[in-house]
């Protein structure tokens, strides 16, 4: 059977339908269409997936055989320099070290948009509702390219019917006006209508979550609202709130029920993908996506339970070549088929960024370098 | 808070777990008073003072012997951990030469005096007392050398142990105080050696260690640039004297000459593999960079190839150990960015790592047995690269050329040159200092019967 337009078979399909029975033949085919592209499109894309030894003349049996590319290289001007026309660039934020630009192309954006989209909406709802954003409104700076926290953001706004931003501009992380804020979640939990809240992780926590709670003024929310936040847990693990903290905090403050806040996981690198944790409880990954942990001595797959690094594939990028990554992050697979909220996926957990190992022993001299 | 004392435990289960462990810290005896340990440290070490260095010496071969027997529990525990390295050390050939040549060419200084002239003078080298070792973590085998050393010198000696294979040395000294031997005529009781050593452990930031500090003669710290910065800040004695084994980096050059033959490759190839996997890479030793001069009769892109067979055929012969997530997430990058900016050379799982480029400059070291090979046209090229906190330059070309870059290479910051295949040994002088001699004072007395001045 041909593979074009697999991709666009599977991004039609609901993401975790339970029923979805050919769900991995048609997630197969769409990615073997995806390496298909960028193998004729991306040379040095091309080079990697030989080195790995693959080619578009025998197609591995298995995803989990794909090649990947590190997430760092995306940062690699030969990996990411598109063909095609460019609609966005997008900028990581570079706290792994340095930041990778992406350029989205419009076949891109639309599939990212369309991903993201039925995700978000499997767990916020697909009624637009008011939304109040711990952050900026997500605009390039000028011409340069669009950070990837204002992208995710983005994300967010189709389920909105109105928005308000509710974040001190030019503040990184964002910094929020407090009784700014109490007023607006104030206004908000004297009506009736659900209305969502929206924030990064550590910005949620630090700006609204603890100040709420710290001024004695949490608020309750209508029922059915939804508190959503998106990134990395690394500054707020060092500040050591976890997430049960975090989810109990977060209910406490807002008002609502430990499932109503929505932990949104995605990278630059495969922007559009976002997994959702509910209360804490494990992801799971939509149609479009699977995920692979890797051993770190063999690089093989590991057994479902067994910690390693995370690949994620995904046919959605078109103009460059983030269809299967390897992250930073560690994780692990905790189960299969449909969870007890009727999602049909991979269930994995992400444990966050692989911790940096620190030489202790006399080898670690650094070395002026000439790159 | 206080250290935690570290038993000498023969039992402890090794073969799955040497790492201080939270549940062994939490079972170990807090030492509420440190100088009552050190008093009995320096009662066992008292015993010490009548045995003569040589059979101290016939003591630790004896004992090397024992742990490389296959069937010894030591071998099986620590086979993997670096073992080999230390039982070399052990033997008495290198530790006679070790310390004649850091004792002023005799080792006999340790037992008494020995005559300076014939006017009377007289030297000899005493212990310097307590010797407190701070040790890393992920090149165990190192952190035993610096207490076999100590010991050698008839100095008490406080480990302070990483929580990294913390387990090893007390397991290893567990074993020493089980083993009573006759060496060289004397009897040597291993509790007398042992029981002059406490293990112990706290977190980085106890009050401890400057308890520690203040009472040590000589404060040896090894490991990475945190570590050994650490130690230093610690308040110390105005007498006291430090050894810092601190962050070193270490790489290879090849002359063209060196690779004339088909053997020659081969057998430089096998020993540069060798040194870049003892130790999983993580010894200030270790190479990371190979520069290979071009124009000889095999460009270095060949002998890349050349070292990615060793490197597999060593793998074989040393098994890799596991590494962490982040380790092999730095490896799979490097490697990714050397198929679109050079070559790669590689075994399947993150085992081991060859990269070659025609970029300037030294590598910076990845660890876990990646090594980048560069060509050069010339040996002088590298000397610019070279500066203080490099340690090995491992070296294959002529003798006379070798003779004159091995010469101008330290005065330019390098500490040490030897073949290629030996960078791996640890030896003397070590980070520009002969460590034993650092562990001794040096005492003299002049003989009344002498001639007068």
């Amino acid at each position: 059977m041909s593979d074009a337009g697999a991709i666009e078979t599977l991004l039609a399909r609901s993401p975790f339908a339970p029923d979805d029975r050919d769900r991995d033949t048609l997630f197969a085919r769409a990615m073997r269409e995806a390496f298909a592209h960028h193998l004729a499109t991306n040379s040095a894309f091309r080079a990697l997936c030989e080195d790995a030894g693959l080619s578009s003349d025998a197609w591995p049996d298995s995803v989990a055989d794909y090649p990947y590319v590190p997430a760092a290289l995306f940062k690699h001007p030969r990996l990411t320099r598109g063909a095609a026309p460019t609609a966005l660039r997008l900028r990581s934020s570079g706290t792994g070290g340095a930041a990778s630009e992406i350029a989205v192309c419009p076949v891109t954006a639309r599939r990212q948009a369309k991903a993201s989209a039925k995700v978000i909406a499997a767990y916020l709802g697909a009624t637009r509702r008011p939304f109040l954003v711990l952050d900026t409104p997500p605009v390039p700076q000028g011409d340069g390219p669009l950070a990837a926290r204002s992208a995710a953001t983005r994300g967010f706004l189709p389920f909105a019917s109105t928005v308000e931003y509710l974040a001190v501009p030019g503040t990184d992380p964002p910094a929020v006006d407090l009784p700014k804020l109490q007023d607006a979640l104030e206004r908000c939990a004297r009506g009736d209508e659900p209305v969502g809240v929206y924030g990064p992780t550590y910005a949620l926590y630090r700006a609204a979550i603890a100040p709420l709670l710290a001024a004695g003024t949490p608020v309750r929310l209508p029922a059915g609202s939804k508190v959503a936040h998106l990134g990395g847990w690394k500054r707020l693990g060092d500040e050591r709130v976890d997430r049960a903290t975090f989810v109990r905090d977060a209910a406490l403050a807002f008002g609502v029920t430990s499932d109503d806040i929505v932990d949104f996981y995605g990278f630059t690198e495969q922007m559009g993908l976002v997994y959702g944790s509910t209360g804490g409880g494990p992801r799971v990954t939509p149609c479009y996506a699977e995920l692979i942990v890797r051993d770190p001595d063999t690089l093989l797959p590991v057994p479902d339970g067994a910690t390693g690094l995370v690949q994620i594939l995904t046919p959605v990028p078109h103009s460059y070549p983030g269809i299967s990554v390897l992250t930073d992050d560690v994780g692990r697979v905790v189960g299969r088929g449909v969870d007890a909220q009727g999602r049909r996926g991979t269930w994995f957990e992400i444990d966050g960024r692989a911790p940096r190992a620190e030489p202790r022993g006399c080898g670690d001299a650094p070395v002026r370098t000439e790159r | 808070m206080a250290f935690v004392r570290i038993e000498h435990d023969v039992r402890l289960d090794l073969a799955h777990d040497c790492d201080l462990g939270d549940t062994v810290l939490a079972r170990a005896p807090a030492i509420d008073d440190l100088g009552r340990e050190l008093g009995a440290l320096r009662e066992h070490r008292r015993r010490l003072d009548a045995v003569p260095i040589d059979a101290l010496v016939a003591y630790m071969d004896a004992l090397s012997a024992q742990w490389a027997e296959p069937t010894s529990p030591v071998a099986a525990a620590f086979g993997r951990k670096g073992l080999a390295f230390l039982l070399g050390y052990m033997r008495r050939e290198r530790l006679t030469r070790t310390l004649d040549v850091s004792l002023r060419g005799d080792r006999h200084h340790l037992d008494g005096w020995r005559p300076v002239d014939d006017a009377g003078a007289h030297v000899a080298a005493q212990p310097r007392g307590l010797v407190a070792h701070w040790l890393a973590g992920n090149v165990p085998m190192l952190g035993v050398l610096s207490w076999l050393q100590a010991t050698l010198a008839r100095n008490v000696s406080v480990l302070k142990l990483p929580r990294e294979n913390g387990r090893i040395l007390p397991a290893l000294l567990a074993h020493v105080a089980r083993t009573d031997l006759v060496a060289n005529g004397v009897t040597v009781e291993g509790r007398w050696i042992a029981g002059a050593a406490l293990c112990v452990h706290a977190e980085h930031d106890d009050p401890a260690h400057a308890e520690l500090s203040l009472a040590a003669d000589l404060r040896v710290a090894w490991g990475g640039r945190d570590a050994v910065e650490a130690v230093r800040a610690l308040p110390r004695r105005a007498d006291a004297h430090d050894l810092v084994f601190g962050p070193k980096y270490s790489f290879a050059v090849i002359g063209r000459e060196a690779l004339a033959s088909p053997t020659a490759v081969e057998r430089l190839a096998r020993g540069l593999a060798l040194d870049a996997s003892a130790h999983e890479q993580h010894g200030c030793n270790a190479p990371h960079t190979a520069f290979v001069e071009t124009g000889g009769p095999v460009t270095p892109l060949d002998f890349a190839r050349a070292l990615a067979d060793a490197m597999a055929q060593v793998l074989v012969r040393h098994p890799k150990a596991p590494i962490t997530a982040d380790e092999a997430r730095r490896i799979v990058e490097l490697r990714a960015e050397h198929v679109l900016d050079g070559r790669v050379f590689r075994s399947a799982g993150t085992e081991w790592t060859v990269l070659y480029t025609d970029e300037a400059g030294c590598a910076p070291p990845c660890f876990n047995r990646v090594v980048s090979v560069r060509p050069v046209a010339s040996a002088d090229h590298v000397l610019p690269w070279i500066e203080r906190g490099h340690q090995t330059m491992g070296l294959a070309m002529g003798a006379e050329r070798a003779r004159d870059l091995a010469l101008r290479a330290t005065r330019a910051g390098i500490e040490r040159v030897v073949p290629i295949g030996r960078m791996s040994e640890y030896d003397v002088p070590w980070d520009g200092v002969f460590p034993i001699d650092r562990m001794v004072r040096w005492v003299g007395w002049t003989s009344a019967d002498g001639p007068p001045p």
